[in-house]
């Protein structure tokens, strides 16, 4: 219902436009004297043939990369294997991406056992599945948390780069995170389709191109792997549900 | 058969009035202007588009192509062809006759053609420096990682070829209809009615829905891969277009009206 009128709104904007487009072609196209419209085409010109050198300077670097062919789930492989996998592992795992290392520095003395670190799994109540894993290790002394993102391609773009990691903090003895709202609006300009109209692939873009909407395959927000560090020495409490482990 | 008046021979005349009617129809340049900006607000507004979204995510991926700019430029095409032809009943050249009006006109296409190939060739640069302007995340296909110099210059060259038949088609028609007035007119109900029945006869009689298929039209240059063969067909229906135009102008009354 609301796509039909979304649709509907779209069709009267576009005939509006239209129409619009045509009074203006009639008013002003037959009104313009020839001086000013050779000037018209003069000034469109040289901003046309300048538009290469000004993209040049703009648009970044198309990435000339291929893109990488990330099997489809992989945090879970990741997630399932995390006996084997350590850190440095993970920071070369071509598949993934590492978003950011944040420090939390602990007062060792205020956790006991009778008080330990709290690490929650929830943002303001609401139960977020992100994949946990929480090493104890004696190679750092704080809480050092590493997040990755599974690399994720749209179009051969990396998208995993325009994810925003969460902010992890500890208050009132509890480890917990604020996951941020990710808004991705990604554009993109391809070329048009007959410049590979030799090429021999034109049908095969045609198709890539319809089949580019079924390829977006899971969520990629669920590709998030938090990996934990936690000193020793440290006593601390999971609580929560959502997949966690704990390697020793 | 030299002008006693001029003393000039036909193609002198007709180079006259290729500048003459280049000046005469400057506003033309108009019209392709504002209709381009009218094509760069349409690439923007009609990118296709999907997008997921889930608790605090939301994901929205557009792309853009510039082919609302071919499809306009074509418009403008067929625009200039009809009012090249039209121009034939008001006749007020210098001394004209059918050959130099008919020269003259069908250059003037062509003028037009490379014009608009050349332009609309580089709007695609032009809409990767509005998109930076305007949108955050505007990023180019890899699709241009692979683009080579002889892929842009196919884009020019197709996209003229292109242009080219739809003017001279145009054109003809405009010609048709000037030389026919009412006649076209019906000629040309009369036509569709006729195509009309035989689709549905086709369709109720031999089970067979699609009698004319304009894709397949257009598949029979667009999908033809091969260079020369590609080559052939483009100009040997430019040739067509402009021995029937030639035909239906060589013995017109000049002025009619």
């Amino acid at each position: 219902m609301i796509s039909t009128l979304y649709l509907i709104i779209n069709l009267v904007i576009f005939a509006l436009v239209g129409i619009a487009g045509v009074l203006v072609l009639r008013s002003i196209g037959r009104r313009v004297s020839k001086k000013l419209s050779v000037r018209l085409i003069g000034l469109y010109t040289v901003v046309l043939l300048l538009s290469p050198i000004l993209a040049g300077f703009i648009v970044e670097e198309v990435e000339r990369k291929e893109p990488v062919d990330v099997p489809e789930y992989y945090y879970e492989q990741v997630f399932e294997n995390y006996e084997e996998r350590n850190l440095e592992d993970l920071q070369q795992d071509e598949y993934l991406r590492q978003l950011t290392v944040s420090e939390i520095p602990v007062d060792m003395e205020s956790f006991s056992e009778d008080s330990p670190l709290w690490i929650a799994s929830s943002d303001h109540g609401e139960l977020y599945t992100y994949h946990l894993i929480i090493e104890v290790t004696d190679t750092v002394d704080q809480v050092v948390i590493t997040q990755f993102v599974q690399r994720f391609f749209v179009d051969s773009i990396d998208i995993s780069k325009q994810f925003i990691p969460w902010s992890w903090s500890i208050a009132d003895k509890k480890l917990q995170a604020k996951v941020p709202e990710v808004k991705i609006n990604l554009y993109s300009l391809s070329p048009t389709k007959i410049a590979f109209h030799f090429d021999g692939s034109l049908s095969e873009i045609l198709q890539e191109q319809q089949t580019l909407g079924q390829s977006f395959g899971p969520a990629p927000r669920e590709g998030m792997i938090q990996w934990i560090q936690i000193p020793e020495e440290l006593e601390f409490y999971y609580r929560g549900r959502g997949p966690w482990r704990i390697k020793q | 058969m030299n002008s006693i008046i001029h003393k000039e021979s036909p193609m002198t005349i007709a180079f006259k009035q290729i500048k003459d009617k280049l000046y005469h129809n400057t506003n033309a340049f108009v019209y392709l202007i504002i209709l381009h900006l009218i094509g760069y607000f349409f690439s923007f507004s009609t990118g296709m588009g999907f997008g997921s979204s889930g608790n605090s995510f939301e994901f929205i991926y557009r792309n853009f192509t510039t082919t609302t700019l071919y499809v306009l430029t074509i418009l403008w095409m067929i625009m200039q062809g009809f009012t090249l032809a039209e121009e034939k009943s008001r006749q007020y050249y210098m001394v004209s006759n059918n050959f130099t009006a008919y020269f003259s006109d069908i250059a003037v296409l062509e003028i037009y053609a490379l014009i608009g190939g050349t332009l609309t060739l580089f709007s695609g640069f032009l809409l990767q420096v509005f998109g930076t302007i305007f949108m955050e995340n505007f990023v180019l296909h890899s699709l241009y990682g692979s683009m080579g110099t002889l892929n842009y210059l196919t884009l020019f060259l197709t996209g003229t070829l292109y242009f080219l038949i739809f003017g001279t088609a145009a054109y003809l028609v405009g010609i048709l209809r000037v030389r026919y007035q009412t006649r076209f007119a019906l000629g040309a109900l009369a036509a569709a009615v006729v195509i009309i029945l035989l689709s549905i006869l086709s369709a109720s009689i031999l089970q067979r829905p699609i009698f004319i298929d304009v894709a397949s039209l257009f598949r029979f240059y667009l999908e033809e891969t091969r260079f020369f063969i590609w080559l052939i067909k483009v100009l040997l229906t430019i040739a067509a277009l402009y021995g029937l135009s030639y035909v239906s102008i060589k013995n017109m009354e000049v002025n009619r009206s």
